[in-house]
């Protein structure tokens, strides 16, 4: 239907300019209906695929393979080889305690997956030793360790833990991320407090199991299907059923394998009985032979005993001699001494000699002194004499050669001159000088000869004085001589005397030495003795000790005989257990489950679902309301230009040129509004709650929001369809009327008679202007449905956001604040002493901060009817009585209260629902390792969180037949403040009787953030809602206004305000929005009702009621949408020409 | 102002950009009370647009108008609401009722409004629809519907009946009863009645005629003898 006619192409762009408010507005409510639908719809998908990626990218097995008697490589093999069995992995896990500081944590221990399940590294590095491991990345998230940190861990079951690890003791050297813990949630574990803390990975090295506890199959294909998908399942469904086709075959395998090695441990348990028989004859031996070497000690000691008493007498006979001897050496000492004085004296004397000899001696020496100056006098004088005698012959010589020189010059002086030898008369010239010389000389000999004179005197005086001295000295001397003899002579007797005593001393040194020596040797001899006397008192000592050992040992041997003899005994009956046990043992099974038991898998997919859930109800509503603003927009549309389809009608244009302006217009715009909502719709809606969702699922990778075709096409088609097929309906019905009927006004709608009018006593108390009002809305019926659907549906749309959050939150509020009223659990080791479980009740009846506190056993129960079988928590308190004030059972409805009797049990609400029964019904209680026992329904009891069976104490002792284990202790506190409780939880912590202590704000808290998301979500739901009421309003109030523009026009000129006007026509709006209000409160009840248990999952039950407040906000909203587009309409109507009214009717 | 209504020199031009397009061009006439007035004119003489100034549903652009002591002239928005709620009853040549209310319903709409309104019930007697009270427009015929209209404008008691047209719709026998009914209202209870018409047949009824022409008075003048509107044949 192509525009050819240039004129009709033209209209049409004019059309859409003069329009574009009506254009503009039909595009965006077919964008918002389309991105709302499209985005919603795409939510789910969008998040499976972001999972499926990951789970792709990590290689998460679409299989595990479990055994009861766990799996061996040849079971892989098998596996293996089976068709659709892509690769398998067998690997280690186990459920262990680890020990950090004190704190004991529930961990999954497992050997590092290697080619699936693969794990991300978000700190350190993976293990590369045996003792390194890797941890929970969420470990590390919540502090409960850090990298470097060492974890001791130990077996929680019967099997020891060197069975299990041939290491226990591991350095945290990695945190990492498994695709097989998507969400923050651990999951529950069958160990210790029943909640896994995380999950640790070790090398397989470090394992010493001898068989396999799972098997991880990947299928081939797998990666193409989306994991959330049909197909997926039916792929899954069919490897299973093939491996299971293989397990029995397999389990045989196993069955004997184990039996064979049941026999051999049991062959080795009674030889090791033979060998600790033999080990108990060993020892009787032992003690005989003790007693023999004791007896033979007994013996030895005596013997000992003489031999000492020999010694001592010895030794008392060689002190005797000792003290003798000593007392002679001290005689020879004192008469040495003597000697030695005598000595001295001779020696003083001799002294005194000797210093008269000296002195004598020294006399003479002076004397000799003193004759020395003459001696040498006398010798001068001689040499003197000799001198001045050689001075005289020389002076003769001189004087001789002196008169010979002038006797020469004499005779040269007769020479004449002229004989003259050169120099001759310098010779003559020193005559007289020579002259001279001869006089001197002669003057100096007479002188010297005086002096010789003089010096030959003084001789001859010297000569006899020196001769008499030396005479009177000689004899001196000579005396001296003799005395000094004398003297030497008693100096040699002194000597002699001298020597004799230094050897009598030496002798008394020698036996001194000896004395010493003979010393030693008696303190040697004592020191012997003194060892040998303590020797003795030693063997003595021994002796008594060993008589002691040897009783104690016989004592011992008799004790550990008694026991021997049980054990043995024990051991004996366990062999004959294990034997029996063999022998009863049944046939392994394998289990063979595919990724529905991955709890994070299940729980993403079921979010998923419930985003699933909610887009197949929500968006249908939204975009039935577009759809039918887009049909009313369009049909008015045609209805305003029904003159000028008449018109080109009655130029000969043909129906299909005059329709094709319609058709195109409505095209345009809602193809246009689609692709703008498409993209935005799905680029946005799912991208923010993917996100949001991230906030439970942090170690999700993806956010992977591609356009979905399917939806696309969907929304696009429904939309385009919807406004085009509502333009060519309009057209249609005009299009065959004739020409002239179109020109002519349509038949304005008669008035008419409102079933009200005939309830005359509500009518005459309505004042005239709800009267015309109300026969207003009837008349236009169309609009008023409209607008009540419009309207309705955007407050259901409203209504269903608020009360989903109503109802998720009240999931916390209820069960945390209602029905869970207690503060805090303290949760008991069962394996703890009496004494410390008693401490314990001591500590909390004597602490101020908790008011009250009653012990209850709390345990994992099955519960089974007709086939269903859903966990749940099995609650027996130990005095029911007092049971409210921790937990209440009640009626949701009615609130009624009920009591546990032993008539039977109270069972949560939702578990009743899921497992379709009623009150009085009987279901079946049983768990993996506890006997199912039967028990008839009494009460259903309100419950929002996990399922929960309430039971008698009384009936448990008889269904069960044992007492009931208390295992948790529930307290109320007098402050729920989290210092208080921090402080709480540490004080008790520290007890050795308590395992855990939980409050319930923490946990009321942790649901809360989980449950927080949700209002991502709902804000979405409520804001989209409140863009759709906008948009209804506003559409629906310019149709109104422009159909009645001549009646309000008219009513201006009869005078009406344009507050009057405005009031007129808003009453009719306030009473379509108080009906559309009303109308859509029941519809979103409803709806919100069928979203609620859609969107549960099984250990969930959201609030079913909706809160006042919800409906508040509802309504308000609704009203203040209504107010603003009525406001924007007062604008509208005052620019009403009056002089409509006057016009023809079009 | 000794005369009830009166125009002097009422200019109304309208701007089309450049070009001014005066559609009255200089009004000037008087109307006594009681008078039954009608203004004739061919289609555009610009006697709607008298009208609609009269009836204060539109200002002019010059001029003074003068009705019972009031320049309406130069009123705005709301007085001119008021003027219209208080002063003027208005008949259309479509009628315009609300075809949602019946006959009475229709009166009380504008009754509801205006200060001192008569009785719905016995106007509608006194138009002749003692016994239709009840129905809705749509099961009327056009005479009664346009009875209806005149109902409505007479309740609220106005100075100044004002009727664009009325027998515009209606066939000559309906046309003259209204007429008639029109004439009989100005007569018996002295009210002003100004009807416009492009039938200058019925001139003769009316007491004062004056007739328009390209936006000016062409012409007017009064009838010192109006002859009943039976008598006039058209």
């Amino acid at each position: 239907m192509t525009m050819k006619k240039k004129a009709l192409r033209k209209e049409f762009y004019m059309e859409v300019r003069k329009t574009l408010n009506r254009f503009l507005s039909l595009l965006l409510i077919t964008a918002l209906g389309v991105a709302f639908f499209s985005g919603i719809r795409a939510t789910q998908p969008d998040m499976e695929l972001s999972a499926d990626t990951y789970y792709d990218e990590a290689r998460l097995m679409d299989i595990s393979v479990q055994g009861t008697l766990g799996l061996t490589e040849e079971d892989a093999q098998s596996i293996a080889a089976i068709e659709g069995v892509e690769e398998v992995m067998p690997y280690y896990s186990m459920d262990m305690f680890g020990t950090l500081e004190d704190e004991r944590l529930n961990l999954q221990v497992m050997s590092v997956p290697e080619t699936m399940n693969l794990m991300t590294v978000t700190e350190g590095r993976m293990p590369e030793a045996e003792n390194e491991c890797v941890v929970d990345n969420q470990m590390l998230a919540d502090g409960v360790c850090q990298l470097g940190d060492t974890i001791t861990l130990s077996s929680a079951t019967d099997t020891e833990t060197e069975d299990i690890l041939s290491v226990t003791e591991f350095t945290v050297v990695g945190a990492v991320t498994s695709p097989y813990y998507l969400s923050l949630e651990r999951g529950t574990t069958s160990i210790g407090n029943g909640t896994l803390n995380g999950f640790l990975a070790v090398q397989e090295d470090a394992f010493s199991l001898d068989y396999y506890t799972q098997i991880c199959v990947r299928m081939t294909g797998a990666d193409k299907l989306g994991c959330y998908g049909d197909p997926y399942s039916e792929l899954a469904d069919t490897v299973v059923d093939r491996i299971e086709a293989i397990a029995d075959e397999r389990c045989e395998i196993r069955y004997a394998e184990v039996q064979e090695e049941g026999r051999q441990e049991i062959a080795d348990a009674e030889a090791e009985i033979a060998d600790a028989e033999a080990e108990l004859a060993d020892a009787a031996q032992e003690l005989e032979d003790g007693r023999a070497d004791l007896e033979e000690a007994k013996q030895e000691l005596a013997d000992g005993k003489a031999e000492l008493a020999d010694g001592e007498a010895e030794f008392a006979e060689k002190e005797q001699d000792y003290l003798d001897a000593r007392q002679q050496t001290s005689d020879g000492w004192i008469q040495a001494d003597e000697g030695r004085k005598q000595i001295i004296n001779a020696e003083r004397q001799l002294e005194g000699g000797w210093e008269q000899y000296e002195e004598g001696k020294k006399q003479i020496e002076e004397g000799y002194a003193a004759l020395a100056p003459y001696e040498e006098q006398y010798a001068q004088l001689e040499e003197a004499e000799a001198q001045l005698q050689s001075g005289i012959g020389q002076a003769q010589a001189g004087i001789e050669e002196v008169q010979k020189l002038l006797s020469q010059i004499e005779e040269i002086e007769k020479l004449p001159e002229d004989e003259w030898q050169p120099g001759w008369a310098e010779l003559v010239a020193q005559k007289a000088a020579l002259e001279e010389k001869l006089s001197q000389g002669q003057a100096a000999l007479a002188e010297l000869e005086n002096q010789l004179a003089a010096c030959q005197e003084g001789m001859a005086q010297l000569a006899p004085v020196i001769e008499e001295t030396r005479a009177q000295l000689d004899a001196g001397a000579e005396e001296l001589a003799a005395s000094k003899k004398q003297l030497d002579a008693a100096q040699a007797e002194i000597d002699a005397a001298n020597s004799k005593i230094s050897e009598s001393v030496e002798q008394l040194s020698e036996a001194e030495d000896e004395l010493a020596d003979a010393e030693q040797q008696l303190a040697d001899g004592r020191a012997e003795l003194a060892d040998a006397r303590q020797e003795i008192a030693d063997g003595e000592q021994e002796i008594a000790d060993a008589e002691e050992e040897l009783a104690d040992g016989e004592r011992e041997y008799a004790d550990a005989k008694a026991e021997a003899d049980v054990e043995i005994a024990d051991a004996r009956e366990q062999i004959a257990d294990a034997e029996e046990e063999l022998a009863d043992m049944e046939l392994p099974e394998w289990y063979v489950l595919d990724r529905d038991y991955i709890a994070s898998y299940v729980d993403y997919g079921q979010n998923a679902e419930r985003i699933g859930a909610i887009g197949r109800v929500f968006p249908v509503l939204f975009f039935l309301v577009a759809a039918l603003v887009c049909l009313t927009t369009m049909t008015r549309m045609v209805e305003e230009e029904r003159t000028q389809i008449g018109t080109l009608k009655a130029l000969g244009y043909s129906r299909g040129n005059i329709a094709a302006k319609y058709i195109l217009y409505a095209l345009l715009s809602s193809l246009l509004g689609s692709l703008l909502g498409l993209v935005a719709g799905q680029k946005f809606l799912p991208w923010v709650i993917i996100e949001a969702y991230k906030i439970l699922y942090p170690d999700l990778p993806y956010t992977l929001t591609p356009l979905n075709l399917q939806y696309s096409v969907m929304a696009t088609a429904a939309a385009v369809l919807c406004t085009t097929l509502a333009a060519w309906a309009a057209c249609y019905k005009e299009l065959f009327e004739v020409p002239a009927e179109l020109m002519r006004p349509a038949a304005p709608k008669a008035g008419k008679r409102v079933f009200l009018e005939r309830i005359t006593f509500i009518w005459k108390r309505l004042n005239f202007s709800r009267k015309a009002s109300v026969r207003n809305l009837i008349r236009y019926k169309k609009r008023f449905f409209m607008t009540i659907f419009g309207i309705g549906g955007c407050t259901a749309l409203l209504l269903l956001g608020f009360g989903l959050k109503d109802s998720v939150s009240y999931l916390g509020v209820g069960q945390f604040e209602n029905i869970f009223v207690y503060d805090a659990s303290i949760s008991i080791d069962t394996e703890a002493e009496e004494e410390k479980k008693a401490e314990l009740m001591d500590t909390v009846a004597s602490d101020d901060r908790v008011t009250d506190g009653t012990e209850m056993l709390e345990t994992a129960v099955d519960v089974e009817k007709d086939g269903v079988q859903k966990s749940a928590y099995l609650i027996v308190p130990q005095d029911e009585s007092v049971l409210a004030q921790y937990i209440r059972l009640q009626n949701r409805e009615t609130g009624e209260s009920y009591e546990l009797t032993d008539d039977g049990i109270v069972i949560s609400e939702k578990l009743a629902a899921l497992l379709n029964v009623s009150e009085g019904d009987t279901v079946t209680l049983g768990g993996d390792d506890t006997e199912h026992v039967e028990a008839v329904v009494t009460h259903i009891t309100e419950n929002y969180f996990m399922h929960y069976v309430y039971m008698d104490r009384e009936l448990y002792e008889e269904l069960y037949d044992k007492e009931p284990e208390w295992n948790m202790l529930f307290v109320n506190l007098a402050q729920t403040d989290e210092a208080f409780e921090n402080q709480v939880q540490e004080d008790y912590m520290e007890l050795d009787a308590v395992l855990g202590v939980t409050f319930i704000s923490g946990t009321a808290e942790t649901v809360e953030d989980m449950l927080d998301t949700m209002n991502v979500v709902i804000l979405v739901l409520v804001v989209s809602a409140g863009m759709l009421a906008f948009i209804v309003l506003y559409n629906l109030n310019n149709i109104n206004i422009s159909e009645r523009k001549r009646e309000l026009a008219t009513l201006k000129v009869l005078g009406f305000f344009d507050r009057e006007v405005s009031s007129y026509v808003n009453r009719e709006n306030i009473m379509l929005t108080v009906i559309g209000t009303a109308v859509g409160l029941i519809m979103g009840t409803a709806l919100h009702r069928y979203v609620m248990t859609t969107v549960e999952t099984d250990t969930l039950m959201f609030g079913r009621t909706i809160e006042l407040h919800s409906f508040v906000y509802s309504i308000l909203l609704t009203l203040v949408f209504s107010i603003i587009v009525n406001g924007m309409q007062y604008f509208k109507l005052r620019k009403i020409d009056m002089v409509e009214s006057l016009k023809s009717v079009e | 102002m000794e005369h009830f209504v009166e125009l002097r020199g009422v200019k109304k031009i309208y701007h089309m950009g450049e070009v001014e397009i005066p559609a009255v061009d200089g009004i000037d006439f008087e109307i006594e009370k009681g008078e039954f007035v009608v203004i004739v004119g061919p289609s555009g003489a610009g006697k709607t647009t008298v009208l609609n100034i009269l009836g204060g549903m539109d200002t002019c652009t010059e001029g003074e108008v003068w009705v019972d002591g009031k320049d309406i002239g130069k009123f705005k928005g709301k007085q001119l609401t008021a003027y219209r709620r208080d002063d003027i009853g208005f008949v259309f040549q479509f009628y315009n009722l609300v075809q949602n209310l019946t006959a009475l319903e229709n009166v009380e709409l504008a009754l509801q409004i205006c200060r001192d309104p008569l009785d719905a019930r016995q106007v509608l007697e006194e138009v002749g629809l003692g016994n239709r009270t009840d129905n809705f427009p749509a099961q009327l015929s056009g005479g009664e519907q346009q009875r209806v209209a005149i109902a409505r404008a007479l309740a609220k008691n106005p100075k100044l009946l004002l009727c664009d047209e009325p027998t515009g719709a209606l066939d000559y026998n309906t046309g003259k009863a209204i007429l008639k009914l029109l004439q009989d209202t100005c007569r018996e209870k002295g009210m002003t009645v100004l009807v416009i018409t492009h039938n200058s047949a019925i001139a003769p009824m009316a007491d004062r005629i004056i007739k328009i022409r390209n936006g000016r008075v062409s012409e007017m003048k009064l009838n010192e003898h109006p002859i009943s509107v039976e008598a006039i044949e058209w």
